[in-house]
């Protein structure tokens, strides 16, 4: 055995299956099918990225929160003005998090290249 | 599933289109073509006096709650689709509004036209080519014959007053409502706040103005569909939300609708009568844009999560909310995408 098999693995499975299914469908079957083909393609990419903890760790130090409640008092944060919402540096950080979890939604969006490419 | 009701709905159907069209109509079979949470749209296939007439009928689904901003009856969109084609407007012409009494929910009916729905064909396939080169004098037609209709002709529908302005505060509403906590969204927010000014003038918006509410043909625009979002406001609202980078289906280099330039828009839209176009506004609008499909993207997403409209297009949804950051952040980096 190559090792245990991960999320990632178990996600290309069903992923597989669907393939297999997919001639089968039609309409509203077909398109929902394609759509969770999607899915597992995300899930496969999430459970293999390595870059997205950094935002919630960002954010977490920032705000003395964790998690979720972190990301919200730094939105809380923003909104009152006392980060500031033009700085170009939060831009750069923003843009970095962004493209990190966008190559997991959706690395073919052509934005995720354009953002790259100014970094 | 429409088979079993349609059945049932056909001899009805026919009776109120037999009224409408003043001749005899059967209604042969009904097809469902889409379905959203509030809405569903039929192909309807008809007999009129022996030749074939085909129609499209679209109904409230009774389920409202999926979308709260799409409560417009069918009564109104109906209306409004007249006004735009009287207007000169391309629309499907309304053929006959359901009434409580004919039993058939809330809902229209109107001439099918046919033609591309899908934008990545229509943007993509070689035999479009030709329909491309005329979207962009086409849209701009369209709008500007929109956007000049007298307000006079639509102030009595009930139409929500929204301007640049309004629209950042409801968007606001609806995503605090959703629980926030997208810190691009906040910056978003804050620096649109100056950005865009009160409209002294409004006009009557379609809302919805982008690929997948259009007909195309080889020859160019056919049609202007979902009128659910119409409301009254700043006309750069419709040419901004053209412009969103979502609408342009990967082809960013065409910014308007992934079809045309700004500027040969903006030049079409004032030959047909449109209003003067401020660039700097119309890149504000097009930011408003992409927060607003990132906001809606998050509506539709949490009515998989809380249950009101579950399936697995609206969970994945959710995750788009990433494209429409990457958009705002490319927009605060550049000055637009």
């Amino acid at each position: 055995m190559a090792g245990p098999v991960s999320i990632a693995d178990l996600a290309e499975s069903v992923s597989m299956y669907l393939d297999e299914i997919a001639p089968g469908l039609s309409g509203r079957q077909a398109f929902h099918g394609k759509v969770a083909r999607n899915v597992l393609a995300i899930i496969a990419r999430e459970a293999r990225a390595v870059s997205l903890a950094a935002e919630g760790d960002w954010y977490a130090a920032r705000t003395g929160a964790t998690g979720e409640a972190a990301r919200r008092e730094y939105c809380r944060l923003i909104r009152s003005g006392d980060v500031d919402p033009f700085d170009d540096g939060l831009v750069a950080r923003m843009s970095t998090f962004v493209a990190a979890r966008l190559a997991v939604d959706n690395p073919g969006f052509s934005t995720l290249a354009r953002l790259q490419e100014t970094e | 599933m429409s088979d079993m009701k349609s059945d049932k709905r056909n001899p009805r159907l026919s009776s109120v289109l037999s009224k409408a069209a003043a001749a005899e109509v059967t209604v042969t079979s009904m097809t469902a073509l889409s379905g959203g949470a509030a809405s569903m749209s039929y192909l309807v296939e008809t007999e009129r006096d022996g030749g074939p007439w085909p129609l499209v009928l679209q109904v409230s689904s009774g389920d409202e709650t999926g979308d709260p901003s799409r409560t417009m009856s069918r009564a109104v969109q109906a209306a409004l689709q007249q006004r735009a084609a009287n207007a000169g407007m391309r629309v499907p012409a309304i053929v006959a509004v359901l009434e409580p009494e004919d039993g058939l929910g809330d809902g229209f009916v109107m001439e099918f036209v046919s033609g591309e729905t899908l934008a990545p064909r229509y943007l993509r396939k070689p035999e479009f080519a030709a329909a491309r080169e005329r979207l962009t004098t086409d849209t701009a037609q369209a709008l500007a014959q929109l956007h000049g209709i007298a307000r006079l002709e639509f102030e009595g529908l009930g139409l929500p007053v929204l301007d640049g302005p309004a629209q950042l505060g409801h968007l606001r509403d609806v995503y605090d409502s959703l629980g926030g906590g997208v810190p691009v969204f906040e910056m978003a927010f804050a620096r649109l706040k100056d950005r865009l000014p009160p409209c002294k003038a409004p006009v009557l918006v379609h809302g919805d103005f982008r690929s997948g509410n259009f007909i195309v043909g080889k020859d160019g625009l056919r049609s202007v569909l979902d009128w659910e979002l119409a409301h009254i406001g700043d006309p750069l609202l419709d040419i901004g939300w053209l412009s969103t980078n979502t609408w342009r289906f990967g082809n960013w280099q065409k910014p308007v609708g992934g079809f045309g330039q700004r500027e040969a828009f903006y030049t079409a839209y004032e030959a047909a009568g449109g209003r003067p176009v401020d660039l700097r506004t119309a890149l504000a609008f097009e930011m408003l844009g992409s927060l607003r499909w990132g906001v809606m993207c998050m509506q539709m997403a949490a009515a998989h999560l809380n249950g009101t409209a579950q399936s697995v297009e609206r969970a994945a949804i959710g995750r788009r909310v990433s494209e429409t950051e990457a958009d705002l952040i490319h927009i605060m980096k550049h000055g637009s995408v």
